[in-house]
């Protein structure tokens, strides 16, 4: 006879809410660890997808991700030019804030180096890539965008041609693709008023500047994106790019590096630290039910050790019901999160492996609670049966 | 050669230390009880009634003195009874004031439970519990948890749970004081029935007088000491 079902079974509603309970604290649980995980894969989704081998970037910076950098439009015919370099891209990325059939919506504009770059690498839920130079775009759905839309972004209207689900930048903004020239059109938009209060900060009239840029960032990219050839000597070109002096070369290593140990180094401590009280809490509460539920049934207990019943038979109903709540809620955690956690409006990664480490340590913590219970348990008397 | 008393208590006595004093519990008490016989014991308050039957249980060792069951010395100054789990479940039986049946399993399954950890298969403890409900006419309510049932049915079945693994001894505490007269009478009746069929030895303590008229003999503790033993029926005077 098992005594832990049997007594679930009689139970049920009552040890459905402690699984519920306890399920809901997994699913926090693992929404924190999952925040991370997003966040982390949100920041990297750009390094890691768009192929390139070696970033070029303003020289004494470490752009574009965990600074600014600004180098010239051209400077890609310069690192073509290099020996080992197989092929460049030009890479443009701005925030940008605008209104759209009477919303603020938020996109972070991606420019892709077209016709060289069309979007292949971008994972398409519907639509197609980039087909034309200009005003047309691949939106990712967070966005609020759907596809056909027409969108004024700077001075032009640019229509979604395809849309992508979960590529978002680091601060959670959808990605917007467009061609890097649209992109870097967009970023120029200033106002008039802006424009004029520029040249005049330059100490320089319209008439004097036919030629030259009003501000600072016109004309300017946020960095080169190289793909090395097969067995190509990347410290080389590394070497040769450096002794250009305006210009700094990272590698998607290193701007992994940046973004993780950088850009995010606080928010992914205060996540992490977050994880652990809440894994502290977790064990607290895990452990004072199961406590509780052995406490609530030491005079049936102490009545199993009058009529003979064995340590195990006692330890046995104890380790169970805990295990029983535990492996109950930890699949009640899991389906709440997978049912909830898409509705979020920042991406939570539910990792197998993250998974099952917290399913370790809460199987820990049923064990530590049932041993708890069951040295409670073992101290009891037979005779108590009669208080 | 007569056969060995069911339970043999010699001398036992029962101090706690309270304070800088002594509290003498039970003081020097000895009984014999035989198979088939039907003891009670009576007793205010404080007399040291349910000590003597926890030291006879098996449930605590006396602080001088010894216990007996069927011949074999058990128990005695203070040795440590964990080790005898195995041996009281085989050869007692207990019944208390309240019935402490296992609230989330049905009427059969707390008696077969006792027979289970006895390492009994799960079916024939079944069908043994179901046996002895109904001879206890309780064969109806097999399936009932202890909740569905009366105060009387759940002593019943707490009596038929102390009956599982048949033993020699069966140690009643109260076992009618939650129950009313009538009712009380039913239970007192069947331990009789049980002593008379089995064969059991049977200790109640009691102070309720209705029914001493069942019992084989009665002994009277006080302030931890008999005070007196009497031997056939009490009358019970009419009303």
């Amino acid at each position: 006879m098992n005594l832990a079902f049997k007594d679930v079974k009689f139970n049920f509603p009552r040890f459905l809410l402690t699984m519920a309970g306890v399920g809901f604290l997994i699913m926090a649980s693992t929404g924190m660890v999952g925040l991370y995980r997003g966040i982390v894969e949100d920041a990297l989704l750009v390094v890691d997808r768009i192929g390139a081998d070696l970033w070029v970037v303003q020289g004494g910076r470490a752009g574009p991700f965990s600074e600014s950098s600004a180098v010239p439009a051209d400077m890609d015919r310069r690192v073509e030019g290099i020996a080992g370099v197989s092929s460049v891209r030009r890479f443009v990325q701005v925030s940008q804030q605008f209104d759209f059939e009477g919303r603020d919506l938020r996109a972070s504009i991606t420019g892709l180096d077209f016709p060289k770059d069309r979007g292949e690498w971008v994972q398409l839920q519907e639509g197609r890539y980039l087909n034309a130079g200009h005003f047309e775009a691949i939106a990712d759905e967070s966005i609020g965008l759907a596809l056909g839309d027409q969108v004024r972004l700077g001075q032009d209207d640019y229509r979604i041609v395809g849309m992508t689900r979960g590529m978002v930048d680091a601060s959670g903004d959808g990605l917007m693709f467009v061609t890097v020239n649209d992109a870097m059109a967009i970023a120029r938009r200033r106002t008039s008023e802006e424009v004029l209060l520029a040249r005049a900060a330059a100490g320089k009239t319209a008439a004097a500047d036919a030629s030259e840029s009003s501000v600072p960032q016109d004309s300017k990219i946020a960095a080169v994106l190289v793909t090395l050839d097969k067995g190509a000597d990347e410290d080389r070109v590394r070497t040769n790019v450096l002794s250009w002096g305006d210009a700094n070369i990272l590698s998607r290593a290193d701007q992994r590096d940046l973004l993780l140990n950088q850009r995010l180094w606080r928010l992914r401590l205060q996540i992490l630290a977050f994880t652990g009280v809440l894994l502290v809490v977790m064990a607290i509460v895990i452990s004072l039910i199961i406590y509780m539920l052995t406490m609530e049934k030491l005079h049936q207990i102490a009545m199993l050790k009058l009529i003979g019943a064995r340590n195990g038979v006692i330890v046995t109903m104890i380790a169970q019901q805990s295990f029983l709540i535990g492996g109950g809620a930890l699949v009640l955690g899991l389906a709440m999160s997978k049912l909830v956690f898409p509705f979020f409006p920042r991406r939570v990664v539910i990792d197998p492996s993250d998974f099952a480490g917290l399913a370790l340590a809460v199987g820990a913590v049923c064990t530590f609670a049932s041993l708890l219970g069951i040295w409670r348990a073992l101290k009891i008397r037979a005779q108590e049966v009669l208080s | 050669m007569t056969a060995a008393p069911i339970l043999s208590v010699r001398e036992a006595a029962r101090h706690y230390r309270s304070g800088d004093s002594i509290v003498k519990a039970l003081d020097g008490v000895s009984l014999d009880v035989n198979a088939g016989e039907l003891v009670a014991i009576l007793g205010p308050s404080g007399s040291g009634k349910s000590t003597l039957l926890l030291i006879a249980g098996l449930l605590e060792p006396p602080t001088e003195g010894e216990v007996r069951i069927r011949g074999t010395l058990v128990s005695k100054a203070g040795e440590e009874l964990g080790r005898l789990r195995d041996f009281r479940r085989r050869n007692i039986g207990f019944v208390f004031q309240k019935a402490n049946l296992i609230p989330f399993l049905t009427a059969s399954e707390n008696v077969a439970l006792a027979m289970e950890i006895d390492d009994v298969p799960a079916r024939d403890a079944r069908r043994h519990a179901e046996r002895l409900l109904a001879g206890l006419g309780l064969g109806h309510r097999a399936g009932n948890r202890p909740t569905k049932l009366s105060g009387g049915e759940q002593q019943r079945v707490a009596i038929a749970r102390a009956l599982a693994n048949d033993p020699t001894l069966i140690l009643a505490d109260e076992p009618t004081a939650a129950l009313d007269g009538a009712r009380g009478r039913q239970v007192i009746a069947l331990f009789r029935q049980i002593a008379d069929t089995r064969g059991a030895g049977i200790v109640v303590v009691t102070h309720d007088p209705r029914s001493l008229d069942l019992f084989d003999r009665t002994i009277e503790l006080t302030d931890g000491r008999v005070i007196g033993e009497r031997s056939g029926p009490v009358r019970i005077p009419a009303r």
